[in-house]
This record gives C-alpha cells, sequence and structure tokens, in this order.
C-alpha cells in the first residue's frame, strides 16, 4: 500500500459538519423530570405511582414493581376499561424539545407519549417483529380521518428489545409555527426520533394530531402527555430541554482582519489591520484569505432576560471569547470537529460588549467560526452567519447484508468508547448478529436487523476504520467467559486465541486456550429469535479450578428460575440447565457456573 | 565525402520516421490483457497466489478471498469466493494445500478441511498489535528458503504504532516472530530472491525523499526512525533510537548520514520520484529463463500511482547491492500493487486505488502481461565502472550511433535526508563524459566520466539510437545508483575514444529551492495598476487527486486572483491552458523530466496561459491574471506527473 502523509487534524476535519447542518444538532444539556414524587404531572390518575423499580420476565404480561421512588409506572389492569383521564399530562407546556427516557413494556403492552398532547411516539411490545409499522416501538402514529387511519409513519428499523427490559428513547420535536393571525405557517416535526441508540426517524413533518390524540386543533405550546388506557408501562430517567425561541443578537457589530501580521490581541493592537468594516454576524468570510490570519470581532450583546448563558465556539484555530471585559472563553485552540470551547455567564437584560477573535495558524486547515448562545429552556441560538462553516456532503453507506448466508466482517469497532482493533462480527440471515472481540473470547455486543455498516471502513481510505451495527446494539461487557475468581483480576495475557472453524452454514465455532485448557465458543441464533445461544466447552475437561462467567454487571436480578436480568433490566440470562451462582468479582457482580465443563445460556433482548 | 553524408542523414531519417510512426510502443512487445471481474464483485486487490494447478486467488481490501479459474485463457474467468471475513487483506501465498494470508491483526492460516470449495478453518499464525490508526497495514507474507514467512508492517500516521510496526519480521511456522530490520515506512512490496535475499520497496513520506529498494539484512535500518522504539525489545537485532537518528541529522544526503550511522542501509536503487514512479509497490525477480523476454534475472517493481512496472538490475559493488532502473510498461487499469508471476512467465498484476488515486482510472482490476516473443532495443543493464559506467543493450546497436556522443547524457543528483515529508532533488548536476568505448559486437557502451560521485543516483539519457536492425530504442532513460564505485585502474581512452569538452548535449547545472522569478503567466502580486480584483477564485483540493471546486465561471478579461490552497498531502500546481489542451500539456509536463521540478512542471507552450507554482502539502499562492478575452471552457490542471488526468476543472469564461 502506497502512502502519503495526512495530518490527523487534517483528515477528521471531513466529518465535522454533521455538528453543523442544523443548529438543533447541538445537543442541549437536559434536565430530569423530578420523579420522587408525581408534582410534576397534572392530577395524575391513581393508574399512575412512583416506584422504586420495575420487572419482568420477556414473556410476563405484567411489570412488578417495588416500593420507592425514580420510576414514573402505570399500574393499569388489563381487564380495566377504558376511560378518558387514565392519562398522564405534565404540567408544563412545551413547544420545541428534546426528550430523552428509559421506558419499559411487559408483553404486549401499549402506551404512547404525545409531544403536545397531540403527535404521538408509539410505546408497544414490538420485539422481535421483522418488519415495523407505524404502530410499532418509536412508529409515529396514524392519523384518523373517515374511519380509517391516515399518514404515520414507521420507524425504520425496529429497534425494539424484548418486554422487561429498559429501552432508550431519544426525541427532538419541533412544534408547528404560526402566524400572526393564528394560521399554520409550518406544520409539527420530528427532528429525530433514537431508539436504543439508532435513529428510527430523522426531519419527519407531521401534518396534524395523531388519532386519539387530547386535541383535535394545533397551538404552539401543550402538555406532553403519556398515554394510560392501553397497558401497563414505566418510565425512568425522564429528561427534557424546552427548546424555546430566544431573543439574542450580536449589533453594531465591526471586524478587523489581520493577514499574517498579528497572532494575539496585544499584537493586533499595535498593527493596522489588512482590513476592517462592519458585519452583520461574526462570520470567517470577511478575511479574504483562509489561511493564516487574525481576525476580531467586537460588538454588542442584545438579551432580553436575566438568565446563566452557555456560549459554544467552534473555531478553526486559537481563539476566545470576552464579554463585558470578562475572558468568558480564555485563548485555546480547538477544531471545527472537536468539543467546543465553552464558558457560563450570568447576565442581566440589556446590552454587553461582546468580543471574538481567532487566529488561524496554518493554511490548509479549512476556515471557519461558529459561536453558539444557549440558556437552560431555549434553542441555541447561532451568533455566526451560517455559512461561517464549511459546507460538507456526507459519504456514502457501505453496507454488508447477511441475507442469504452467514457473513463474517472483520473490523476495527468501538465498544463503550474504546476502539477495539481485532473484532469480528458475524451476520445470520435470522437476522440476529453480534461482535467478538478475538483478543479476549468476548461477546462485545449483539442486535437485530441488518447486519453492518461498514463505510468508514470501506470509503476512501477507510481513515476510522471502525465497522458498526446496522441494528440497534446491545452492548455487553465484552470480557473473557472464562476466569479464575481466585485471581486479583482478569488477564488477557492467560488467554490465547486459536482461531476458529466454519459450520457448513458458515457459522463460526472459536477456540482458545486459557490457562492450559482448551475452550470452544460457539454462538448460534436462538431460534425462536429471541436472542443469541452460546455454548462453552472445555475439550477434554480439566474445568475444576476455573469458572465459566456468564454475565459481569453491577447488579444482576434473578426474575425467575434460570432467568436474570442482568445490569438491572438491560438484557436477560436464562441458564437451562444448571443453576448459576451469583457472586462478587472485581466489585461487581458476578453470574458464574463452577466445576462444569460446558455450559449453554442464552442472551435475551 | 558528400555521399557518406547523405547516406547518414538518410539513416536517421528512417529512424525518424520509425519513431513517428509509433511503430516501437512497449506494447508492440508485451500485450495487457484483463481479467474482467463480475460486475457484483468489488475485486480491490490486495494479494495474488498463483496456483499450480491453473487456478488463482486474490484477496482484497474487503477481506476476501477469490479462487479465479481461466485466468490465463480468452474466454471468460469464473469467480468463487473461496473466503471472507479477513480485515484489508494486503497479501496472499499458497502453500502445501493452505493459505497464507495477513490481515491488519494477523497472519492466518485459510484451509479448505472438507474440500467443499470453501474455507472452513482460520487458524492465527501470530497475530500483531495494533494501535488503532488505519495506516497499520500488515504485507506478505513471502516464504523463504526455509519455509519461514516473511512480513512488514506499515507505520502509524500518528505518534503511537503497534509493536513491530515499520519492520521487516520473520514469522516461524510455530508463531514466534524474530523481527529482522528496522526503518521501514510503507514496505507494501517485497520479495525474497532466488539468493533468499530480501528487497523491499518503500514509498515517498516522512523521511524517504524518493521511492527506493533496499537489501534487508539482519539489524539494518532502513531510513524511518518510526519503528525504533521496539529496539528495546530484547529480541531486536539493533540498538540504534530515533534519538541517535535525529542527532545527526541535518538534511544532508542519506549517504552522508550513513557514514554516522552504521545501521543505516542505503538503497540498492532509488526510483526518482515522478520521474520514474510515485509509489513504489510489489517486486519480482525474473526467473522465467527468458519466457517473459530479455531481461531473466533482472527485476520488475509495481508502480501503485503511476500504474505501471518499472525494470530494475543489481550487482554487488564493494559487497553491497545498488543497479539501475528503467522504465518498462505503463498503461494498467488502476493502481498496481502486487505482481505475480503466472505459470505461463506471463505477471499478473493485481490493482485498487481507492483512496490513492492512479493514473489508471478504475477502481480495481486484475490484469496479465505477456511477452509476444519480440525483442525491444533497450537498455539491458547499466553498470558501475571505476570511472564511469557502462551500458548493455538487449539488441546490437548501430554503431555510428553507439560512438557518437550527441547521443548521451548523465547528471548526477540525491535527496535530503530529513524528517519531512519528501525531498527536493538537490546537488543536481551534469557529468562531463571523457570517454566513450563501444564494445565489437554493438552489445555494450563504457561511458568513462571525468569523475564517479559515490552516493549519487545518476541519470543516464540516450538520444535517438538505433540498433543495428535499424529498431528506435524503446526507453532512453535509466537512473543508476552509485553507492559505491568498484575498485580498479581508470580507463586508458585511445584517440577515438576520447569525447572533446563541448560535445554532449549535457544538461545546465540547477540550483535547487532557488524561486522561480515570477513571471507573466505567474503574477504573484497584484498588479498596482489594477485597484482590486474583479473576482477571487479560490480553490483547494479533496481527497483522490481532485481540486474540490471544479468550475469557476469569469468574465472575459476580468481581473482575476486565483489562491491556490494546497490542503492535499501531495504536490501540485494549477495550470490554466488553451481550450482542449489539457491532454497535451499534462503529457508534455511528463516529459520534462529531471528539468520537471525546477520548471514547476510547467512545459514551455504557448497552450499554458497561467499558472501557479509546485505547492508542497499545506502551502497556498495567489496569482493574479487576466480572463481570457475570448468567451470558452478553458480546463485548468494539475500537471504534477500522474496528476493531469484526473485533477482538472474548468474556468469557463462568458
Amino acid at each position: 500500500m502506497k502512502v502519503t502523509i495526512k495530518p490527523v487534524v487534517l483528515s477528521s476535519l471531513f466529518s465535522f459538519a454533521v455538528i453543523f447542518a442544523h443548529a438543533q444538532r447541538m445537543k442541549p444539556s437536559l434536565k430530569d423530570v423530578p420523579l420522587q414524587n408525581l408534582d410534576a404531572f397534572q392530577s395524575p390518575h391513581g393508574l399512575w405511582q412512583v416506584a422504586g423499580n420495575v420487572s419482568a420476565a420477556y414473556d410476563d404480561t405484567v411489570l412488578t414493581s417495588t416500593s420507592g421512588t425514580g420510576v414514573l409506572f402505570n399500574n393499569y389492569n388489563r381487564g380495566t376499561q377504558f376511560k378518558p383521564g387514565y392519562e398522564l399530562k405534565t404540567k408544563v407546556e412545551h413547544g420545541d424539545m428534546v426528550l430523552e427516557a428509559d421506558i419499559m413494556v411487559p408483553r404486549g403492552s401499549n402506551s404512547g407519549i404525545y409531544f403536545q398532547s397531540r403527535y404521538e411516539v408509539q410505546i408497544y411490545d414490538s420485539w422481535r417483529r421483522p418488519i415495523p409499522y407505524p404502530s410499532d416501538l418509536g412508529g409515529i402514529y396514524e392519523r384518523w380521518k373517515d374511519g380509517k387511519g391516515y399518514e404515520g409513519k414507521a420507524p425504520l428499523v425496529n429497534a425494539a428489545f424484548a418486554p422487561g427490559l429498559w429501552q432508550h428513547l431519544e426525541v427532538s420535536f419541533q412544534a408547528p409555527r404560526f402566524d400572526a393571525n393564528g394560521t399554520k405557517i409550518s406544520p409539527a416535526r420530528f427532528n429525530y426520533v433514537k431508539l436504543n441508540g439508532i435513529t428510527i426517524h430523522e426531519n419527519i413533518f407531521v401534518s396534524g394530531p395523531t388519532r386519539s390524540a387530547a386535541f383535535e386543533d394545533e397551538k404552539p405550546i401543550g402538555p406532553l402527555l403519556i398515554q394510560g388506557d392501553h397497558g401497563q408501562v414505566a418510565l425512568r430517567n425522564l429528561k427534557w430541554a424546552l427548546q424555546n425561541d430566544m431573543d439574542i443578537k450580536v449589533v453594531d457589530l465591526s471586524y478587523k482582519y489581520f493577514e499574517k501580521t498579528a497572532k494575539t490581541p496585544e499584537e493586533a493592537s499595535r498593527v493596522k489591520p489588512s482590513s476592517e468594516g462592519k458585519a452583520n454576524a461574526i462570520d470567517v468570510r470577511v478575511a479574504p484569505s483562509k489561511e493564516e490570519f487574525f481576525i476580531r470581532f467586537d460588538g454588542k450583546l442584545s438579551i432580553s432576560a436575566k438568565d446563566e448563558y452557555l456560549f459554544s465556539m467552534f473555531p478553526s484555530g486559537t481563539a476566545s471569547l470576552e464579554i463585558d471585559g470578562k475572558k468568558l472563553i480564555p485563548p485555546a485552540r480547538a477544531w471545527l470537529n472537536s468539543q467546543p470551547l465553552r464558558g457560563t455567564m450570568e447576565l442581566d437584560a440589556g446590552t454587553h460588549s461582546i468580543s471574538v477573535w481567532m487566529h488561524k495558524d496554518n493554511p490548509w486547515e479549512a476556515a471557519g467560526l461558529a459561536v453558539f448562545a444557549e440558556r437552560w429552556g431555549y434553542k441555541a441560538v447561532p451568533l455566526h452567519a451560517l455559512p461561517s462553516i464549511p459546507e460538507y456532503t456526507p459519504a456514502p453507506l457501505y453496507t454488508v447484508k447477511a441475507d442469504k448466508r452467514t457473513e463474517i466482517v472483520r473490523s476495527f469497532m468501538m465498544h463503550k468508547g474504546k476502539k477495539l482493533t481485532h473484532v469480528l462480527s458475524v451476520g445470520d440471515p435470522s437476522g440476529l448478529h453480534y461482535s467478538y472481540d478475538l483478543l479476549q473470547g468476548g461477546l462485545l455486543q449483539a442486535w437485530r436487523g441488518d447486519f453492518l455498516n461498514t463505510t468508514d471502513m470501506w470509503h476512501e481510505r477507510g481513515e476510522p476504520q471502525v465497522a458498526a451495527p446496522l441494528g440497534a446494539p446491545m452492548v455487553l461487557a465484552g470480557s473473557c467467559p472464562v476466569f479464575d475468581e481466585t485471581l486479583v483480576k482478569d488477564s488477557v495475557a492467560d488467554y490465547t486465541y486459536r482461531g476458529y472453524t466454519l459450520s457448513a452454514a458458515g457459522a463460526p465455532r472459536f477456540k482458545y486456550i486459557y490457562r492450559g485448557l482448551s475452550i470452544v465458543d460457539e454462538i448460534k441464533p436462538d431460534e425462536q429469535g429471541r436472542g443469541l445461544t452460546r455454548t462453552l466447552t472445555v475439550e477434554g475437561g480439566g474445568f475444576d479450578k476455573l469458572q465459566l462467567r456468564i454475565a459481569q454487571a453491577s447488579k444482576i436480578s434473578k426474575i425467575k428460575s434460570g432467568l436474570y436480568s442482568i445490569d438491572d433490566g438491560s438484557y436477560f440470562i436464562e441458564v437451562k440447565s444448571g443453576t448459576p451462582d451469583v457472586g462478587l468479582y472485581q466489585d461487581r457482580q458476578v453470574l458464574l457456573m463452577r466445576g462444569t465443563n460446558s455450559i449453554t445460556y442464552q442472551l435475551i433482548w | 565525402m558528400r555521399r557518406i553524408c547523405i547516406i547518414i542523414s538518410l539513416f536517421i531519417g528512417l529512424g525518424v520516421n520509425a519513431q513517428k510512426q509509433g511503430v516501437q510502443s512497449e506494447k508492440d512487445f508485451y500485450i495487457l490483457k484483463t481479467i474482467s471481474i463480475p460486475t457484483d464483485i468489488r475485486l480491490e486487490v490486495g494479494g495474488i497466489a498463483v496456483m499450480s494447478d491453473g487456478r488463482i486467488a486474490v484477496c482484497t481490501r474487503r477481506g476476501e478471498i477469490w479462487i479465479i479459474q481461466n485466468a490465463y485463457g480468452n474466454g471468460q474467468p469464473h469467480f468463487k469466493r473461496f473466503a471472507s471475513g479477513l480485515h484489508e487483506s494486503l497479501g496472499l501465498a499458497y502453500r502445501d494445500g493452505a493459505f497464507y494470508c495477513v490481515q491488519r491483526g494477523e497472519l492466518t492460516r485459510i484451509e479448505d478441511r472438507d474440500g467443499d470449495g470453501n474455507a472452513d478453518s482460520f487458524t492465527p499464525v501470530t497475530l500483531f498489535d495494533l494501535s488503532g490508526t488505519y495506516h497499520e497495514y500488515a504485507y506478505g507474507p513471502v516464504f523463504d528458503k526455509n519455509g519461514d514467512m516473511l512480513v512488514t508492517l506499515n507505520l502509524s500516521l500518528a505518534d503511537v504504532h503497534g509493536k513491530w510496526h515499520g519492520w521487516l519480521i520473520k514469522v516461524k511456522p510455530d508463531g514466534t516472530i524474530e523481527p529482522i530490520a528496522a526503518g521501514m515506512r510503507s514496505p507494501a512490496g517485497f520479495n525474497v530472491n532466488s539468493k533468499d535475499e530480501v528487497f523491499y520497496a518503500d514509498n515517498q513520506g516522512d523521511w524517504v525523499g524518493s521511492g527506493r529498494v533496499t537489501h534487508l539484512e539482519k539489524g539494518d535500518f532502513s531510513g524511518n526512525p518510526g519503528g525504533l522504539r521496539w529496539t528495546v525489545d530484547p529480541s531486536s537485532p539493533l540498538k540504534l533510537k530515533e534519538e541517535d537518528v535525529r542527532k545527526v541529522v541535518n538534511g544532508a544526503p542519506m549517504h552522508e548520514a550513513a557514514k554516522k550511522i552504521k545501521e543505516l542501509k542505503l538503497p540498492a536503487v532509488w526510483f526518482p520520484h515522478t520521474l520514474m514512479g510515485i509509489s513504489t509497490a510489489d517486486i519480482l525477480e525474473d526467473n522465467t529463463n527468458g519466457a517473459f523476454g530479455p531481461f531473466a534475472g533482472q527485476y520488475f517493481v509495481a508502480d501503485q500511482g503511476h500504474s505501471k512496472i518499472m525494470r530494475m538490475t543489481l550487482e554487488k559493488v564493494q559487497g553491497k547491492y545498488q543497479g539501475a532502473c528503467y522504465p518498462f510498461y505503463e498503461g494498467f487499469a488502476s493502481g498496481l500493487i502486487r505482481l505475480r508471476w503466472g505459470l505461463d512467465g506471463s505477471i499478473f498484476g493485481g490493482m485498487t486505488s481507492r483512496g490513492w488515486a492512479s493514473t489508471g482510472k478504475e477502481e480495481y482490476a486484475l490484469q496479465r502481461l505477456v511477452w509476444n516473443g519480440e525483442t525491444p532495443f533497450e537498455m539491458k543493464n547499466v553498470t558501475a565502472l571505476p570511472d564511469g559506467l557502462e551500458i548493455e543493450f538487449t539488441l546490437p546497436a548501430d554503431a555510428a550511433g553507439l560512438k557518437n556522443p550527441m547521443n548521451y547524457s548523465i547528471s548526477s543528483f540525491t535527496y535530503k535526508y530529513h524528517p519531512d515529508y519528501g525531498s527536493p532533488i538537490i546537488n543536481n548536476r551534469a557529468r562531463r563524459i571523457k570517454g566513450i568505448i563501444p564494445s565489437a559486437d554493438g552489445m555494450k557502451v563504457k561511458l568513462v566520466m571525468d569523475s564517479v560521485l559515490a552516493g549519487y543516483i545518476h541519470e543516464i539519457k540516450l538520444g535517438n539510437m538505433l540498433s543495428k536492425e535499424r529498431r528506435s530504442l524503446l526507453h532512453s532513460v535509466a537512473y543508476y545508483t552509485m553507492n559505491n564505485i568498484p575498485d580498479g585502474a581508470a580507463t586508458v581512452l585511445g584517440q577515438d575514444q576520447k569525447v572533446s569538452m563541448h560535445a554532449g548535449h549535457q544538461m545546465a547545472v540547477t540550483t535547487p529551492g532557488k524561486p522561480v522569478a515570477p513571471t507573466k503567466k505567474r503574477q504573484t502580486k497584484m498588479p498596482a495598476e489594477w485597484g482590486q480584483a474583479d473576482k477571487v477564485l479560490k480553490l483547494g483540493t479533496k481527497p483522490g487527486l481532485k481540486y474540490d471546486i471544479i468550475k469557476f465561471e469569469v468574465k472575459a478579461g476580468s481581473k482575476l486572483r486565483l489562491t491556490f490552497n494546497n490542503n492535499d498531502d501531495m504536490t501540485h500546481n494549477v495550470v490554466v491552458v488553451s481550450p482542449g489542451a489539457a491532454d497535451e500539456i499534462g503529457n508534455m509536463a511528463i516529459n520534462l523530466g529531471l528539468k520537471g521540478p525546477e520548471m514547476n512542471y510547467v512545459p514551455s507552450s504557448a497552450k499554458v496561459l497561467y499558472h501557479t507554482g509546485l505547492l508542497q502539502p499545506n502551502s497556498s499562492e495567489s496569482i493574479y491574471f487576466l480572463a481570457p478575452d475570448k468567451p470558452g471552457e478553458y480546463p485548468f490542471l494539475c500537471t504534477y506527473p500522474g496528476h493531469a488526468s484526473v485533477m482538472r476543472g474548468t474556468l469557463i469564461v462568458k
């Protein structure tokens, strides 16, 4: 392979602008909706409770709750007739908002979250459904006219996990807009909906309220509503950020541009600018050269309300931001695609002086400068002109399908924020796939749906060289399943990878040596599609001294005989033969088997 | 007397005619056959293994192994996927019924144990440590005589390197790693020759001034110190550290640094950047005993960026290898990275250009180069003399041309050895030829020089020479790397062998690095009378030999400032040419040869309207010019060799 040098920072610039494609992608900081009690809600019906936790086996039709706080639980009884008033409305009325929550339903249950009490994101037990409909989990539910449904939008993929597990929902909602006469001028939209980490809708417009909405009209604001009359549902970690429009702008702005004649404000104060003038917004385009320059903007910041304000700056060089003479963002080097430089300050209503400067120190980095102002409850406002950031086109999608036979892809893979380098992903025609770390015999993640996204491996040079699941990943610990509980800690040095063989259908059978014992590891899709079946065998026996680790997690709960909920409802482990123990290893709970040379268990999610 | 002159000019005329008619092209001697790839297969070739039953196997950057039947025939070939799930596999070998294949993180033995034609067993011979950057490629294995496997590991571009990256290592069948040599940057091609010696090719980059082939012996350091961090390992055959190298390096040529760093191995042959190729890749020794033409025992070296094969000859002088490189065959379809001998003495060429654009425009390809039995008239071999060079030809040369001093010019140059990316050509000077001694049979000629420069590359350029059978010379240039000067007495020249001081069309001495004065075509200061430009055209680059903007619209006669910001990792320029002249100017630029760099690869032609200088990565330049008065579509292009055919845009004058 021939090679040319490419500064790392330069290469990564090509992926930066995702952040900037729309200002709303700057993820706001979210605040918890307190769930110590039901004070956040309008006169809740008695079905709604605050619980300490809820749980269920994957085939249970009811959730079992424990007392405590932190979980919002609708203890709907299946025999109960539909009655208005079962729904739960927030006291807060919202327009644009970003919301996140963990949700749990028992088998067959049905609920929904209505934004502004009007536009529903469906909650449903959609486990294992091969094709998702608008009525499935995360779907934008249909509207209703003349006795039949219309519109509605199915999720891009079915990202649903099993009932009895917590599932993570993220929604960015944008309210409809009205002119002064109350005429709607733009429809409500879902900027995005993500389920279990996978985008299932993006930039979808909704023409009006969903079927069975609380209101048939449309308004700028309304309460969030959780449906309560179709089945049990629980929510926790309910967080939101209102995204109202904020009145903040820069006025009386002027700029000074120094082409290679200054690097700092001090140097700039001593030389004549190469050019200067008025500017409407912070805008790197006032720089005639995009190579090496110093630029500064000075003006007034006009604010209508006293509050704490957060400023985020994405420069292409060293930059700083001052308000009222205070160095809110002290001089620091950052990149358009890196984490922004940030500073917060409480500001009174009125005008404040603002100064922004940037020194671009090299000719090859793309020139750009973005400054956002934020305040909790309000959308981030760009103080820069949008073309102050370079345009970006995403790479085309590269995928590997596993429709006809087992497919294997070896790649780098991100796992819990770390890049692993010897990873095999196995795609099965049944639609159940997993990634496996060859350096420790560990299951890293498993998912349903389409197999693998290889864009970052096969587009151009494939610089990240990472593959990613196309479905919602169930992320696992990834550690070696064999260990010795008498050792203080795991060591990969005890483990030697010995390759794999393929079955006639192309499924791998991994082999490795652990402290002299020869282990075979087979992972197969469960025939009912519930998850993966893993069989570990010690060839030739000799396993008395070691333990087989089925799971290691912060919390392991026994749901019923042979069924365990791992990490507080993240996934299930089912052990059909033998009785595992729950022990403690390295300050974490561990589900393990002792004294056996073979074990089969199921990973269900 | 008068009659003789007429006869001579007649012969010269014939020679010129023959050339003009294009009778003698590479294609008159070698046939390039394309193996058609099914449309649903992305055969981004990383490795080729030739099987003894007539099939060939190819591994790919997408991690598959394909076995191809009927690769030698004229009909449609049959492709069968044998294996998949490998991580960017860039090397493949077949031995005793098993495939051996490198992946990024592993050397793997792959077998079909049940005989159904599908691989079913993947066994690691050894694992490679990886830091997680894309640039840590692995190449090989190549088996040595002992049955051990040689593997080279690419350096990452970051400051982290997985263990033994930047090294040639030997992997024993039991998986034990024996580190052999350090100093590699991007060792995509290497070869174990018939004497069990290892030669590897490296690519221009940091610490590597130009492409080159180096003979690697245990304990050698071939130049890039990135991998020297692993010399702390007890198994390392050398103890040299990066700081030891940095301490003595000052931009002087590599042969000077080698006097201070005993481990530093000089390349056996430099492949001057752009003059020969831009990214040396695989190496083949011609062991066909003549089935591939008149070059038995010599070497062929692929170039990925230029989509071609070059030729290399070696000799041992003072116990070390040195030799020459020559153009051989160009026009492959994509980036030529892998070469393997077919069973019939033809060469299979495996190609990929993804991420690194190549002259051949296909994204990937598989081709086969076959000799047609005709012998080209070529410089077969250039070897060193104590006071000059000897050229051997493939066919007897015409005696008159052989002794004509006008037919020879030699210049010497070298590159800087420094941490920067690439190097300018330095110390380029013409060498005086004082004697010419043809052999009686016309097969050889000795060129005796005033002095020979050890450590320098010698460019040998021949004029319009003809063979005895009136064949024109197919290629007229060779580059000899003179690491050492052979012992021996100075050549005694007979009176008729001496060359007068003024003979020869020797090249002018050039001073590298001296800035070219702005000309009208390259006006880098705004003309004072302008006040300001009517329009500023800002141009950058995109990966894969592309400008970021391919269309500008300007008013006829308007005052323009064109700012070219070379944000790529390669050298580029911008040349605005007359409508329809892009191909012509691009070709003229390639033919500038050694003069190219000093001319910014901008040919002297009325069809060149305006141009920038040659811009190194991460530099920029603005030029000022008036848009042409005549509306039309004026191409602009990068004339750096290998770029002209793809790196283009259009200035639309309205």
